[in-house]
């Protein structure tokens, strides 16, 4: 079933349609929290909260199918995660930078052998530190197109810029990542 | 044998009209598209099973 046959399933009362919803975006969907958010713990809450959102507004009958399922979901969690730094900046907190995300923990690597985990994990670290040294507003165009699939008028939306804003962002993104790659002479293949 | 070259080889009823400026931009996406899939494909995190279920009993 495609995503929006699952969506008409659990809206009409198919309980593990939302299961499969669910495990079909999960990784996407933590991922893009995650690198955005740059902390753990947060990153799991958010995704709670995305997923307990993207069901109420389902069963709210808040949500209009467009074939675009992911991307409203990534929609949704890119307006939690922006509440999220709101109300943090009014109760003038600490950083999430100083909480570091050990992004390796997969098990999808336990199998791999040791020296293949070795040079994973530094692949993915130095492809996390390209990710994070772009500007701000051109890793958030990068991380809404990649992972959720967003269109550019969607990212200009979602963003507030012009389309030429946001095209323009991504173009100055790919530009100094592969700058950035060039400068760190860095080999990103991964095993 | 009378070769023709193709490199100049006009086709009839292509519209030039800044249709190489279109195509300049989708390619430009598809391989912008193409090559964060290759960067970013990698970091992808399954958050697993467990955070799944604590959402499931929620509802």
């Amino acid at each position: 079933m495609n995503d929006q046959e699952l969506v008409q399933a659990y809206i009409q009362g198919d309980q593990a349609a939302i299961e499969s919803l669910i495990n079909r975006h999960r990784s996407k969907v933590y991922t893009y929290i995650l690198l955005t958010i740059k902390n753990q713990q947060l990153a799991e809450d958010l995704f709670q909260e995305t997923f307990i959102k993207v069901i109420q507004s389902l069963r709210g009958g808040k949500y209009r199918d467009n074939g675009r399922f992911l991307s409203w979901v990534i929609r949704i969690a890119h307006n939690l995660i922006i509440d999220h730094f709101r109300k943090e900046k009014q109760m003038n907190s600490v950083s999430n930078d100083d909480t570091e995300v050990d992004l390796f923990n997969s098990k999808k690597l336990s199998d791999d052998n040791i020296e293949e985990l070795i040079i994973n994990s530094q692949i993915k670290t130095e492809i996390r530190i390209l990710i994070n040294e772009l500007p701000e507003d051109q890793r958030e165009v990068v991380l809404l197109r990649h992972y959720g699939g967003l269109s550019f008028k969607e990212i200009a939306d979602q963003t507030d810029v012009s389309i030429n804003t946001a095209l323009g962002r991504m173009r100055y993104a790919l530009i100094n990542l592969r700058k950035l790659i060039e400068e760190k002479k860095l080999s990103l293949t991964v095993y | 044998m009378v070769k023709i070259s193709t490199l100049y080889h006009r086709v009839d009823g292509f519209d030039e009209s800044g249709s190489i400026l279109q195509v300049t931009d989708t390619l430009d996406q598809v391989l912008g598209d193409n090559f964060l899939h290759d960067l970013l494909g990698p970091l992808e995190v399954d958050p697993g099973d467990k955070l799944v279920n604590a959402i499931l009993e929620q509802i």
